[in-house]
């Protein structure tokens, strides 16, 4: 801001757009120096005049919370903070409890007979629960971290959007919905480069890939992609359970990686669901057609199919299977059907970050559905009463037994 | 209400978990992010909780501010996406339709200068034919005090195509206000004779 600016050929609206002229209009920076303008060109004098009214002439009307309301809502949350500080998310919806209370009542009624159950459940049960209940647990959230190329780790989550980074010829951006969206401007690039893209504990993120292909990753998951797909297939890797939308394009064939198998796509809707202590890789197909591939085997799957690979390289394809049930974690759901303890604990130490511990044997069965949007607290009261166990949660752990 | 934006010592100390200077943005948060709730809808409880939710969210995430590079911006994206979203599911509530997009509101520009009734009527119909991307833009910009990158991280868009919002937006305004200059001239010599 030293030298003076050539303005000779400004005109009002040169002036007007000017980001340094505005500055000054608007918030008087640099006033010395555009003073300094005005004697050097006397003749813009008129110009300067006239982009300064049209600055100003554009006003917002102003409405803001009074005092008393500012401080208040800083002691709520203050007092909020204080009350949670173990707790990693605070819930200030005025109206949570609810709506937590109706999803419960969602529970599937092919699962339970209702009736049945209230006669037997005394009214201080949600006392009890609460008194064994003394670390609860906010749900997960969009949490993930992206790591770049060159090792940078960039923090994602619900907040903040725009240009994330730009790689080679890819420019990353994180959109309004939170998505990412990867946009190579069609250029062809220099070099492949990979990211990935990994959520923790309690965390779920989506992301769109180069090719349009929508991808949603599950808590612990991971997705390794190149940022623009080159050569004759689109291949990326993923870790955990991962659901893809594949965008179609006959002439590159879509491929997925998971530990020892491939799964080859042309087009189409599938769920993976990977997690290492499941003990099998289950490929659930939803539309479109994929064929799965170990070492030593291969098979083709058609929708609500589930094909299960086996850590030595065996597949076997199931035609019996819940979509809904399976589907639950990418619309928000828990839904339990016919599921073993196990199962349903693993996945509530994934989504609540909280590790658990079953004492002695437990062999019923639990069905059920509920939102993930929910504190722990409110889906172990479902649990109890549907499953004919007893649930503690102390300090970050999970205890189960039997009644 | 201008260059209210919270300096980089107090980010630092609320990084540190200093609850002093988390109040201190707080309230300076709290009205700027009211204010421009206030542009895109009338629900008060709706605007004053999505305030407070993004304004908790500031304190969760102390850890991580070093690792944002424009912060003011961040929370100001993020106070919008938040009320975007609540918006548009309270639309949906209400009608049924899942496609209604938060709109700023063309009530909410002023312009002000003392200038005759037809003209008035003719400036206000000149921003209402503006985007609300456009009134969105230049209440960032000029009230606010954004630079041009950071309207663009905001609204999730290019810088280029920021500048070039505000600058049609200009360019609007000011066709019409030279014709405006133009009746002033005409006004003071018909007053003469």
């Amino acid at each position: 801001m030293e030298k003076l600016a050539d303005f000779s050929q400004y005109d009002v609206l040169h002036f007007a757009v000017d980001s340094d002229f505005q500055e000054w209009v608007l918030r008087s920076v640099n006033d010395a120096y555009w003073k300094e303008v005005m004697v050097k060109h006397p003749n813009k004098k008129k110009e300067i005049e006239k982009a300064r009214k049209l600055l100003q002439s554009i006003q917002f009307k102003e409405k803001f919370p009074s005092k008393e309301q500012i401080e208040q809502s800083l002691e709520n949350t203050l007092a909020h903070i204080e009350k949670n500080k173990k707790q990693t998310r605070i819930y200030l919806y005025k109206k949570w409890w609810a709506v937590a209370a109706l999803l419960i009542v969602l529970m599937g009624a092919g699962w339970v007979t209702w009736k049945a159950m209230f006669l037997h459940i005394p009214h201080n049960q949600s006392i009890i629960v609460k008194q064994r209940i003394q670390n609860d647990k906010a749900p997960g959230g969009d949490k993930a971290v992206l790591i770049l190329a060159d090792g940078t780790h960039i923090v994602l989550d619900s907040a903040g959007n725009g240009f994330l980074s730009q790689q080679g010829n890819t420019k990353i951006t994180k959109l309004e919905n939170g998505m990412l969206s990867y946009d190579d401007s069609g250029q062809k690039p220099n070099e492949v480069l990979y990211n990935s893209i990994s959520t923790p504990r309690g965390g779920q993120y989506q992301i769109s890939l180069p090719d349009g292909t929508k991808v949603w990753l599950n808590s612990l998951s991971s997705i390794r992609f190149p940022t623009q797909f080159v050569g004759t297939e689109r291949k990326v890797e993923i870790t955990g359970e991962v659901y893809f939308e594949v965008t179609h394009d006959a002439t590159k064939p879509f491929v997925v990686q998971h530990e020892n198998s491939l799964i080859h796509v042309l087009g189409t809707h599938f769920n993976i669901n990977g997690y290492k202590d499941n003990g099998k890789t289950q490929v659930t197909l939803l539309e479109g057609i994929i064929n799965v591939a170990t070492d030593n085997r291969q098979i083709t799957i058609k929708p609500a199919q589930q094909a299960a690979i086996s850590d030595n390289g065996s597949i076997s394809v199931s035609k019996d299977i819940n979509i809904d049930e399976i589907m639950a974690w990418r619309e928000g759901k828990f839904i339990f059907d016919k599921a073993d303890i196990h199962a349903i604990m693993k996945m509530l130490s994934r989504w609540y970050d909280i590790d658990y511990e079953v004492i002695g044997n437990i062999n019923n069965h639990f069905g059920g559905a509920i939102s993930r949007n929910v504190p722990l607290s409110k889906v172990v009261q479902m649990l109890e009463l549907t499953g004919g166990v007893r649930i503690r949660i102390e300090g970050d752990k999970i205890f189960v037994s039997s009644k | 209400m201008t260059s209210l934006n919270i300096d980089d010592a107090i980010w630092e100390r609320i990084a540190l978990g200093d609850k002093e200077a988390y109040a201190e943005a707080y309230r300076c948060y709290f009205q700027k992010f009211y204010n421009y709730g206030i542009k895109f809808s009338y629900d008060y409880t709706l605007i004053e909780d999505t305030v407070q939710e993004t304004l908790l969210q500031i304190w969760e995430n102390r850890q991580i501010i070093s690792t944002i590079q424009y912060i003011n911006t961040y929370y100001f994206s993020a106070f919008r996406n938040k009320l975007f979203g609540k918006i548009k599911q309270s639309q949906k509530q209400k009608t049924g339709y899942s496609t209604y997009e938060p709109e700023f509101s063309v009530e909410q520009v002023i312009i002000a200068q003392e200038i005759d009734e037809e003209l008035k009527e003719k400036l206000h119909n000149a921003i209402a034919d503006l985007t609300s991307r456009q009134r969105e833009a230049i209440f960032l910009r000029f009230y606010e005090g954004l630079s041009f990158e950071e309207v663009a991280i905001v609204l999730g868009i290019t810088t280029k195509a920021t500048y070039k919002i505000v600058a049609r937006a200009v360019e609007e305004l000011r066709k019409l206000l030279v014709f405006d200059a133009l009746l002033l001239v005409f006004l003071f010599s018909a007053q003469k004779i």
